[in-house]
Order: structure tokens, then C-alpha cells, then sequence
């Protein structure tokens, strides 16, 4: 009896891929994640062609600025990402991975891509399809914004991945009160740490990113805040997305996950 | 150790279990103690009552826990998060849980996948493994949808994926039917007639009987014993029956059955109740019959407390605290196996720590 090779770490993250995809998209939460963007881009595009049709790139702006940065990208990588390992960890098939010779760097990243890239998927496409939706009686200005849609699109992709990455770590670290625990930490440190003034808000990434995409200041006195470079959010935020991922794959990698009886 | 030894316990342990003093805790609960044991391919029964620490043990055995104290080796390997040892390990869990949104060639695809096949020799393989189980019609319908028996041979389905050279298989008869449990018997014991080797826990004596001879018994997160089913059965036998009469003048009636041969002890649990210990209890319950008519004796009913594992366990549990630090063994197997003895510290024989809780 020869014992079966053991896989690579890349084909490791593809199997655990795989298997998340699949319970993705037969699960409720993606259902549910594309009807909240669903409602978000038809809200915005009813309010562009609700008003007087002058001004919509600034109806998509602050579509983009109140629908995506404010509301979807909490919520849609909250849902497909928090409770990737806390689920399993809970409803005991943790077992399952745990038990293969995949390493548990490969559980820990596998899930992070599928329920990243799931959010990704839905936020983008979402964006995509306002901006479309929008400027779809004027071609003229479809085309002349688009690079700041996709500035935008670029900025919420990257603060994607970081609160994917977030909600994954504390899906790994609190199995138990996963939600809760994300819940918490994104309404503080992200969202209430960027309606503060001044250098406060530089705690939350939510004010990086809406900088990188171009977007005005809001929150309490706007004045007060110091203008960041354009480069800096990108070098705040691509390391803390590769700290929280490094944390939640230690996490995945010791945790013994021992629920149900003993 | 000398050299020579060393090669000679790796070479053992080629296909081996081993547990050195191995315990775990979790807080102030004791869920193994001081387990040491070597087990080679063939199958094992892993006997005790519930929350006992089988499933701990197991968890330990396939990477899941990683021990508080001692250790435990799988083909030399420590399993926790090993791969080298996972490869070699096919776990079944107790938990009904699945993934219940998948079929089942999806579910066991996956697990192959995640074992290291490609994805089209996965596949294969798992329409192999789920036609073994009896599944071959069932298996390109949602898990789901499946009955008790059915996720249970799709469990161990995906546990035998991967074709593991250590299958560890927790209450793996659970829920099933009559028929589930003819094929789920069959695969285990052609597994195990591949070379590999087996431990599978149950509380049911009758289960270990249908497939194997070599029992392991755990009590209160310690191996009581370890030995042939015939050797349970016989400490079976030895362990004193209780039998509980309540009457309405107990204290005559024990006087007139102390007499009685195979009676060992007497006691009054409460007023109006008197308990005997007897190592025959045919014997005995002819005897108790016979005086109550001489005697004129009211009898109101006679039970008997035992609940011939369970107590087993707890006697076994009891012989094994009395017999700790006399050099004794525990019961028919030692609680620190002689090949064991050398590697503890001096002192450290047959001493085991105080067990905090029940788990």
C-alpha cells in the first residue's frame, strides 16, 4: 500500500477553492449579496433618471461614494468571507479539511480566495453595470468617465480584499462569534474611525481607499483631515491585507478548531 | 536507546500507532490520560461508554488535537498538521455533519482532490469508492437528501478515498440499517485485509464482536485495557453483578443470602433496600427466590444497577486506581505497556496524575 503523493501547495489553495466556490454558489449568502448590489445600482440609476439628466456623473459619484464605500463593501465580503472558516468550525466539517494532507496554509488562503473573489465578482460587476446603467442615454459621457468608474472600481477592489482578508482572520480566530466579532471590528475601526477629523481617520482603511478613488471628503470636519499622496493607500493597504491573511493562515495553521463533544 | 533499537521501532513503526503518555485537556476537564499503547495494522475496536475520550483519542491519532502532554505518532509522524503523516490517514467523524448542498461524487471528489489526485482521478476514484459503499445510484444526488445511512457510507467513503494506510473511523455503525451496516462491515474489513490498519470506537460490544478480536478499552479518558474480546468477556464474568432487592426486612434477608455461594458483599443503600455483589448470579437469584418464600420475606422488586460495559468500565476503572503504583497491571492490558516502561522517567511508572473531571 503506497500512501497518495501529497499535494502542492497550489493544488492544495485549487481543491479548497474548488470546494468553497461550489458551496458559494449553491449557498444563500451570494444570492443575497448580488440582491443587496442589485438594489444599490437600481436605486442609483432610478435617481439618475428620476432628476434632471445634467448631472450624473454626480449621481454615479455619490452612488459609488454612499452605495459601494459605505454600505456594499461592508456587507458583501462580511458575508461570503466571515464565516468561511468559522461555518465549517461550527457545523463541525472543519474535519474534513483538517484531516487531508493539504496545508493549512492552503485551507486558510483557498477559502480567502473564493469568498474574495466572489465579493470582488459582485462589487465590480455591480459597478460596471451602474456606470453602464447610467450613462446609457449619453455615450459621450460613458466613455469620458470611465476612468474615474474604474479608478474607483480599482480603489473598492483593493479594500475588497482587505476586508475579505479581515473578515477571514476573525473568522478563524473567534469561530464561535464570527460575525459578531467582524461585525465590530469593521463598524469601528473602518467605519467610525472614518468619520473622524484629522488623524484619526487614518486608522481606517475606508478613508485610504476613498481617496485612491477619487471621492470628496466626508465625515466630521472634512477640512481637518491632511490630503494623503495618491500612492499611500495603496502602500497602507496591500500590506495590512497580506498581515491579516498571514494572521489568519497562523491562525487555520495551529487552531485544533475542537468543537462538539469531547 | 541504542541504535539498534531505534531501527527496530521505526521499522515498527512503518504502519503504526503509538501513543506515549499521551494526554489532553481542555481547561479543567481530563479527556485523556496518560494513554500509551502501540498498535500495529488489523483491526481495532476502541470500546467505552460515552465521553469516555474515544473520540479524543481519535482526534488526537488524525491531527486534529494536538496533545497536551505525551505524544503520538502515526507511522512515526506526528500527525497534527502534518502532511506527510495526513496522507497516510483516512478519518471518519462521528458528526453527521456534511456538506449537504453537494452530491455525493462531489463531496468525495473534493476529498480526493484535497488527498492529492488530480481532478479526473479524483473523480474516479470516488464513483469507485461511493459504488463500494453501495451508493451508485444515490451518488449525483444532493447529500442532503440523503437518508442516516447513506451520509454515513458516504462518510466513510470519502474516509477510504485516498486508499489510507491508518483508517480511523468514530462510531462508524451509528444510525445505519441492517444493510448499510453489511457494507460498511465488508469495506472495513477489506481494508484491513489491504494491510492497513484499522481502529474503529463504538460502545457496543456486539459491534466490535462482527468485526474484530482486538479491543481497546477506554474509561475516564484512560485505557483500561487492552486485549481480546473472549478476555472482556471473562472480566465480564469475574466483575461482581450487583442485584438490588427491595423488601420489607432487608437486613434478615442479607443475613440469609451472605451464605450463599458467589455473594461477595452486601450493602444497604437505603432503608428498605439491600444490594448483594455476586459473582454468580444465577446462583444467586435462585437463592433469593428460595428464601424469600422461606423466610415469609415481602419482596417489592429486584433490579440489578449494572449495565454489564458500562460497569465493567467503572470496575476496570477502579481495579486500574487501585492497582496504580503496585507495579500491577491495570487490567488485561497495562495501562503503560512493558514496552513503554523504559522510555518514562524514573518514578514516573504507573503514576498516573488525578483526574480532574469527567469529560
Amino acid at each position: 500500500m503506497s500512501p497518495p503523493p501529497v499535494p502542492s501547495l497550489g493544488a492544495g489553495i485549487a481543491a479548497v477553492f474548488r470546494l468553497t466556490w461550489k458551496r458559494l454558489v449553491r449557498g444563500k449568502k451570494l444570492r443575497l449579496g448580488a440582491v443587496a448590489v442589485a438594489l444599490v445600482v437600481v436605486a442609483v440609476v432610478a435617481a439618475r433618471y428620476a432628476q434632471d439628466a445634467t448631472e450624473p456623473p454626480e449621481v454615479m459619484q455619490a452612488g459609488i461614494k454612499l452605495g459601494f464605500f459605505t454600505m456594499l463593501v461592508f456587507l458583501v465580503p462580511f458575508l461570503l468571507t466571515s464565516g468561511a472558516i468559522a461555518e465549517e468550525v461550527e457545523s463541525r466539517t472543519f474535519a474534513y479539511l483538517s484531516s487531508r494532507p493539504v496545508p493549512r496554509l492552503a485551507i486558510a488562503l483557498g477559502k480567502y480566495l473564493a469568498g474574495a473573489g466572489a465579493s470582488l465578482a459582485l462589487l465590480l460587476g455591480g459597478l460596471l453595470l451602474m456606470h453602464v446603467a447610467t450613462f446609457l442615454i449619453t455615450p459621450g459621457p460613458m466613455i469620458d468617465e470611465l476612468p474615474s468608474t474604474l479608478r474607483a472600481g480599482g480603489a473598492l477592489g483593493l479594500l475588497t480584499l482587505l476586508y475579505a482578508a479581515i473578515c477571514t482572520f476573525w473568522g478563524a480566530v473567534a469561530a464561535e462569534a464570527a460575525g459578531i466579532v467582524s461585525t465590530l471590528y469593521l463598524a469601528v475601526v473602518e467605519f467610525a474611525f472614518g468619520l473622524l477629523p484629522g488623524i484619526f481617520r487614518f486608522v481606517s482603511m475606508n478613508y485610504f481607499a476613498t481617496q485612491l478613488a477619487g471621492l470628496p471628503k466626508a465625515g466630521m470636519w472634512p477640512e481637518l483631515v491632511p490630503d494623503v499622496a495618491a500612492w499611500v493607500p495603496i502602500v497602507v493597504i496591500v500590506p495590512e491585507t497580506l498581515a491579516f491573511l498571514f494572521l489568519a493562515a497562523l491562525v487555520v495553521g495551529t487552531s485544533e478548531y475542537r468543537f462538539g463533544k469531547a | 536507546m541504542s541504535g539498534a533499537g531505534d531501527t527496530s521501532r521505526e521499522r515498527g513503526d512503518a504502519l503504526a500507532v503509538r501513543a506515549v503518555r499521551l494526554s489532553k485537556w481542555y481547561g479543567r476537564v481530563t479527556a485523556l490520560q496518560d494513554v500509551s499503547l502501540h498498535l500495529e495494522p488489523g483491526i481495532w475496536g476502541l470500546l467505552g461508554p460515552n465521553g469516555s475520550g474515544k473520540t479524543t483519542f481519535l482526534r488526537c491519532v488524525a491531527g486534529q488535537l494536538k496533545p497536551s502532554l505525551g505524544e503520538v505518532r502515526v507511522a512515526g509522524e506526528r500527525p497534527f498538521s502534518n502532511v506527510r503523516a495526513l496522507r497516510r490517514i483516512g478519518l471518519c467523524p462521528e458528526a453527521d455533519a456534511m456538506y449537504d448542498e453537494l452530491t455525493g461524487t462531489e463531496f468525495v471528489t473534493a476529498m480526493a482532490e484535497l488527498s492529492g489526485y488530480p481532478k479526473d482521478d479524483a473523480r474516479k476514484r470516488a464513483s469507485d469508492a461511493l459504488d463500494d459503499f453501495g451508493l451508485a445510484k444515490a451518488k449525483d444526488r444532493a447529500i442532503g437528501g440523503y437518508s442516516r445511512g447513506m451520509r454515513q457510507r458516504a462518510k466513510l467513503a470519502a474516509s477510504m478515498v485516498h486508499d489510507p494506510d491508518v483508517l480511523l473511523l468514530d462510531e462508524p455503525l451509528t444510525g445505519t440499517d441492517p444493510t448499510s451496516r453489511h457494507v460498511i462491515l465488508e469495506q472495513i474489513r477489506r481494508r484491513a485485509e489491504a494491510g492497513a490498519l484499522v481502529i474503529f470506537s463504538t460502545h457496543v460490544l456486539h459491534e466490535v464482536e462482527a468485526l474484530t478480536d482486538q479491543v481497546l478499552l477506554i474509561a475516564r479518558g484512560q485505557v483500561v485495557a487492552q486485549g481480546r474480546v473472549h478476555e472482556i468477556r471473562d472480566l465480564l464474568e469475574e466483575h461482581p453483578h450487583h442485584v438490588r432487592i427491595a423488601c420489607d426486612r432487608p437486613r434478615e434477608l442479607a443475613a440469609a443470602l451472605v451464605r450463599v455461594e458467589g455473594v461477595v458483599g452486601v450493602r444497604f443503600p437505603w432503608p428498605g433496600t439491600v444490594e448483594l455483589m455476586t459473582r454468580d448470579p444465577d446462583s444467586t437469584y435462585t437463592a433469593i427466590a428460595e428464601e424469600s418464600v422461606k423466610g415469609g420475606f415481602h419482596v417489592g422488586s429486584i433490579t440489578s444497577p449494572d449495565a454489564t460495559l458500562e460497569a465493567l468500565f467503572h470496575y476496570l476503572v477502579e481495579r486500574s486506581s487501585r492497582m496504580a503504583g503496585t507495579g500491577a497491571d491495570a487490567a488485561v492490558g497495562s495501562a503503560v505497556p512493558a514496552q513503554y516502561q523504559s522510555q518514562l522517567a524514573p518514578g514516573e511508572k504507573n503514576a498516573a496524575p488525578a483526574q480532574e473531571a469527567e469529560p
